[in-house]
């Protein structure tokens, strides 16, 4: 319980700063931004 | 005082019979986490151009001074680090970097650009430079049957310090943005207070093992003698006088130097070379830094199979080759193959990042390891100036000689290539260390422990 609630302080932040990376790297495989762009 | 001070010593840190070594990384995750700020910090270049009236250029100064002390610290500090201990060590590392953000803040406020340079490049540099190797040098000895997956989590906390690091400050600055105010030196404090409690929550949890301690069988992934150091262990001073030392500084470098190659200019190269928005090129530099998080983790934990020296070899030869037929996406106007290639690039730039501790430990052995990886990152801080400033040179004169701005970045690729196959040649000359090197100072040491 003790390690599970420590590895959750780090890696919660550590994994909304993945999912706002991968947020961001969305448009690039985007097909409706690559029509528009290209 | 003394009271603190004696909580502070590594005699404090060691860890009771039966500890949970997993709760370790954590430790190094969180330390690491928080001075991975520094590759994040581009994103108040406008801010504090617009607050201080001074041209980004020398704003940027902060960011290379910081990477400067951070090697320099990091040299001159490793044997303070290791007599002192970890706790010790995280502490000063979060008051000094901690502390940097915040009269950094202050700088802001005060409009004084001297203040920002030696607030955040001198103070929050030092700051750095520990905190890098403390939690290193620590799991190195937690994890001797899987060092190269032990340390690549924690150096992947520092990659993901940039992922945090860059949408938090922006976040902050929108929250306090007043008109007249770009809000940099709030968000600067509010960084500040939540890095302080998340270093300090490391420097709470972390352990050191104590003496002579090596995982029960249960515990071992794999056999200890796959990867053990062929050296006793070797101290820092005599480390520094081997050919080995040398050569994996001039990897480092190179590695180091090659990847920035594309990190440092992956925005403009993006657009440069396919015409596409800025969201696209932000979409761009997104997945990179995602390649490397991954690589810090993914590639040092299949070193800990493979062997340190073949993976290094595979970094050299497949990001030399990788980069060799970049142009040929280029000329092709491949994007997909484009992107799949510099992600596999950066993947491999985060993994010799990472797995550089665990090479040092293989050869070095893990007596003094943090001491001599911080000497080793002198060789980060010189790529870090260095590496940028070629590639930039390089690109500036072939547009500057009339080649159009798709094409020129051809001979950047091309430099790199040669950084890489510098790389892969001092790789091969890596060999054991031979038996003289053990010192009275090293055997000492490991008598004690």
């Amino acid at each position: 319980m003790k390690a599970t609630c420590i590895w959750l302080i780090v890696l919660i932040p550590l994994a909304w700063g993945v999912s706002r990376s991968i947020e961001k790297s969305r448009p690039l495989f985007s097909r409706t931004v690559d029509a528009t762009n290209d | 005082m003394p009271q603190i001070q004696n909580l502070l010593n590594r005699e404090a840190t060691v860890a009771p019979p039966g500890f949970n070594r997993w709760l370790v990384p954590p430790a190094a995750i969180s330390v690491h986490m928080c001075i991975g700020q520094v590759y994040a910090f581009s994103v108040f270049n406008k801010p504090l151009s617009v607050e201080l009236g001074v041209p980004v250029s020398r704003v940027q100064w902060a960011w290379m001074i910081a990477l400067v002390m951070l090697g320099l610290s990091a040299a001159c500090f490793g044997k303070w680090v290791e007599r002192s201990g970890p706790r010790k060590t995280m502490v000063v590392s979060s008051v000094l970097f901690c502390g940097g953000l915040a009269l950094t803040a202050l700088g802001v406020h005060l409009q004084q650009l001297w203040l920002v340079l030696a607030a955040y490049g001198v103070i929050g540099g030092v700051g750095l430079g520990l905190g890098y190797i403390a939690p290193v040098s620590t799991l190195v000895k937690w994890f001797p049957d899987r060092p190269g997956m032990a340390t690549g989590l924690a150096i992947m906390g520092f990659g993901g310090g940039a992922l945090i690091g860059s949408p938090l400050a922006q976040e902050l600055m929108s929250l306090f943005a007043r008109p007249g105010n770009t809000g940099a030196a709030e968000a600067l404090v509010t960084i500040a207070a939540i890095y302080t409690c998340y270093m300090l929550f490391g420097a709470w949890i972390v352990k050191v093992p104590q003496p002579g301690w090596i995982p029960d069988r249960s515990m071992q992934h794999t056999a200890l003698s796959a990867n053990q150091p062929a050296a006793v262990g070797i101290s820092v001073d005599d480390a520094f006088r081997t050919p080995q030392f040398w050569l994996l500084w001039i990897v480092l470098c190179m590695n180091v130097s090659a990847g920035i190659g594309i990190l440092g200019r992956a925005a403009d190269m993006c657009q440069d070379i396919f015409g596409v928005s800025d969201a696209v090129a932000a979409g761009f530099t997104g997945l990179l830094s995602i390649a490397n998080l991954c690589g810090r983790f993914v590639w040092s934990s299949i070193s800990d199979i493979t062997g340190r020296r073949l993976v290094y070899s595979v970094y050299f030869l497949l990001g030399g080759c990788l980069y060799a037929l970049l142009p040929f996406a280029q000329e092709n106007q491949n994007r997909t193959l484009f992107v799949v290639l510099t992600t596999i690039i950066i993947s491999m730039y985060g993994g010799g990042f990472a797995t550089i501790p665990a090479y040092l430990r293989d050869l070095f052995g893990s007596l003094q390891v943090g001491a001599i990886h911080g000497r080793l990152i002198t060789a980060w801080s010189v790529a870090a100036v260095i590496g940028p400033l070629l590639v930039n040179s390089l690109y500036d004169s072939r547009v500057a000689a009339g080649i159009p701005e798709n094409l020129a970045y051809n001979e950047t690729f091309h430099l790199m290539c040669g950084f890489l196959a510098v790389g892969f040649i001092a790789n091969l000359l890596v060999r054991p260390v031979a038996p003289k090197h053990t010192s009275d100072e090293a055997e000492k040491g490991k008598n004690k422990a």
